[in-house]
């Protein structure tokens, strides 16, 4: 493995080579947008209002950011009746003065317990600031109902508020929005996120600085390991071998996950 | 600089920042028993002395809590050895991280990577010629990513690892028939005193090493005397017990019980109410205990709630199963050492199992991959073995393929675990 110094001075070029052409791919891919799921609070103490033609719920929220592509949203199942469930996004313009902007219906066979599905806006809602209602309903469901938004214990969500026809919940209705945003802005959520309460020493700089060593050093170890299997296989037949492997993985364990499109009114 | 150096130190570094950034992103408490874990190593650097279980303040019952939000009650880990927690003592003393002190403890664990590493490293060169071989059963033992996570949180088991790798490595010394000395005697006596400082999980390990040691002193009594060999005994004996008999004479004195185990699980019992337990059979033979253990040991987060994806475990299965296959196939080829290598690690392996089962049957239902621990060096012999021999010859390219793919999927799940799962777990 990396016996001779001209071995070493070839791989320490390659190693070059693949770290500067990786750093100029991340710092392109940090000015391409990806999808942000912001997590607002973590809920403790889940209540369920089984959704029927007499109970809705509504959840009122400010989306944080410019550009809302989606909302991620937790479901509880009570039993297994099927029925249909409808969802709103409404913009509040007044107290009494609302607008309808999307609208998506749905089975409650498509949903399991507790697990979270992206609804996706068919056409981004552009809103910072702005106030918003996710609207629950199940209109021609009886009171044998099966499906409940998950709703907290804790009033967590300070920029809104859940409300039901039986009256407020006394917490906030799971959900996550989801937006569409710069790579670097990405990254800054997390390490922001990450950093919070904890000491002085540890802030989105320093954290930052080492997730790029780390990756550095990842990248690194991984082209030695690499060095030391060149000198018993050709690396492209390994690589060849690795992309089938991965290939195979994909075909055998890949399950799209279920997710709904709020369409446009 | 030696081409393996440079390998050690890229790897003592990629370890180390892979453990401060884990520990960074992992919440407080986002691991089993954490605070319980911290809660006694907190107390040693405060007050400069051990802990009594029951009578110092949080150290019968253990509680956690965030108002309003969480409380979490344990049986205080006071009573478990201390060798973990002595050394994060010493951390937690260098000052204060307010708020964030767990940090502090935690780099003590993560800092634990080097030696492990080390350790890894000098029992591959016990066993593989090849530098690739070498390379490949280090990177296989450190790669998991239930390894890093062990290391990245407040606990015992990460002091547990490091004295298994060198219980093993002293095995492999014996089976290898290396001479003892007076000097390896006295060295081995101290291994053994760590160990038991560190949790009871590690007592198998610890009587088959015991076992070694004397077989290989057995073998040796044509060329050593009766006397000497005794003097080898004793010397060990009385290294491990200057090591740690003072704290199992600290348990008979205060508590009248060596282990404190009773004192324990009265407390455990009064938290979470005894129900009835499962027969040794009953858990043996249930599938439940034995996914469970096998996901755990290769990674689930949290407490034991954050799971890697199920094909995750199903690939190693899978690379597990294919590796013993090859064992078989190449049987011969193993040579003598290898052969008692498998034989070992099979040995161990099971035994440790049992260990875990009869803990599940007799105390709590707990299956759980960290108290399979002490045979982890085992199974990363039975899952690189077969395949790092079968790839000796330079012609042959199918085993070293094989064990690259698997390699590099280690890999991957470094980066996928961190980024896909443990990040949007908690932020």
């Amino acid at each position: 493995m990396l016996r001779t110094l001209s071995e070493n001075r070839s791989f320490g070029f390659k190693l070059g080579v693949v770290l500067v052409v990786g750093f100029i791919f991340l710092a392109l891919a940090s000015f391409l947008e990806f999808p942000l799921v912001e997590r607002l609070f973590i809920h403790y103490g889940a209540k369920a209002y089984p959704l029927n033609s007499q109970l809705w719920l509504e959840q009122t929220f400010l989306p944080a950011r410019d550009k809302l592509i989606g909302l991620r949203l937790f479901f509880k199942k009570t039993n297994e009746v099927e029925h249909p469930l409808k969802l709103e996004l409404i913009k509040k313009i007044s107290h009494e003065n609302q607008q309808l902007l999307y609208q998506t219906q749905l089975s409650s066979k498509n949903l399991t317990a507790s697990d979270g599905y992206n609804f996706w806006l068919s056409v981004p809602l552009v809103g910072k600031g702005e106030s918003f209602g996710l609207f629950f309903s199940a209109p021609v469901s009886s009171a044998s109902a099966s499906v409940s938004p998950i709703v907290s214990g804790l009033n967590n969500y300070l920029e809104g508020e859940a409300t039901t026809s039986l009256g407020p919940t006394g917490g906030d209705i799971v959900f996550e929005p989801i937006y569409q945003v710069r790579g670097y802005k990405v990254l800054t959520h997390y390490l922001n996120r990450i950093v919070f309460g904890k000491a002085p020493l540890v802030n989105k700089y320093s954290l930052g600085l080492l997730f790029l060593v780390w990756l550095v050093s990842f990248i690194t170890l991984a082209l030695v390991f690499l060095a030391s299997l060149k000198e018993e296989i050709a690396l492209a037949k390994f690589f060849s071998f690795l992309f089938i492997f991965f290939l195979v993985l994909g075909i055998l364990f890949y399950q799209p996950s279920t997710y709904f499109i709020l369409s446009k009114v | 600089m030696k081409p393996l150096r440079v390998f050690l130190a890229l790897l003592f570094l990629f370890l180390l920042l892979t453990g401060l950034l884990w520990a960074i992103v992992i919440p407080y408490n986002e691991a089993p028993d954490e605070y319980s874990h911290f809660d006694v190593a907190n107390f040693i650097a405060q007050k400069r002395r051990f802990p009594i279980f029951g009578k110092d303040e949080n150290m019968g019952v253990s509680k956690y809590e965030i108002p309003n939000v969480v409380v979490k009650y344990n049986a205080s880990y006071a009573a478990m050895p201390p060798g973990a927690y002595l050394w994060q003592a010493l951390f937690l003393s260098l000052g204060q991280l307010f708020p964030s002190a767990y940090l502090l403890a935690r780099l003590a664990n993560i800092l634990l990577l080097v030696p492990l590493a080390v350790i890894s490293f000098s029992l591959s060169k016990k066993i593989f010629k090849q530098d690739w071989q070498k390379v490949s059963f280090v990177l296989l033992s450190l790669l998991s990513p239930q390894i890093i996570f062990t290391f990245s949180y407040v606990n015992s088991d990460a002091m547990l690892l490091v004295w298994t790798f060198l219980l093993w490595w002293w095995l492999v010394s014996f089976l290898k028939k290396e001479t003892i000395t007076l000097w390896k005697s006295l060295i081995f006596g101290v291994s053994l005193g760590l160990a038991v400082l560190t949790r009871y999980n590690i007592l198998p390990l610890v009587i088959i090493a015991v076992g070694g040691f004397i077989w290989r002193l057995w073998q040796e009594r044509r060329l050593i005397k009766f006397k000497r060999s005794l003097f080898l005994v004793m010397t060990a004996g009385i290294a491990a017990i200057l090591t740690s008999g003072w704290w199992y004479l600290r348990n008979i004195l205060l508590y009248h019980d060596l282990l404190v185990s009773n004192q324990f699980w009265q407390t455990y019992y009064f938290i979470y109410p005894r129900g009835q337990n499962a027969t040794l059979w009953q858990i043996l033979s249930g599938r439940d205990w034995w996914w469970r253990n096998w996901q755990s040991l290769w990674g689930v987060f949290g407490w034991n709630t954050i799971f890697l994806p199920n094909y995750f475990y199903r690939v190693i299965l899978l690379m597990a199963l294919l590796s013993l296959i090859v064992i078989y196939i190449y049987w011969r080829k193993l040579g003598v050492l290898g052969q008692k290598l498998i034989k070992l690690s099979l040995g161990i392996g099971l035994l440790v199992l049992v260990f875990s089962a009869w803990q599940s049957a007799a105390f709590a239902y707990q299956p759980q991959g960290r108290y399979l621990f002490p045979a982890w060096p085992g199974l990363v012999i039975l899952l690189s073995l077969g395949w790092l021999v079968a790839g000796e010859a330079k012609s042959v390219l199918w085993p070293k393929i094989g064990i690259g793919v698997f390699i590099f999927f280690l890999f991957s799940w470094q980066i996928l675990s961190l980024l896909t799962i443990l990040v949007p777990s908690y932020y």
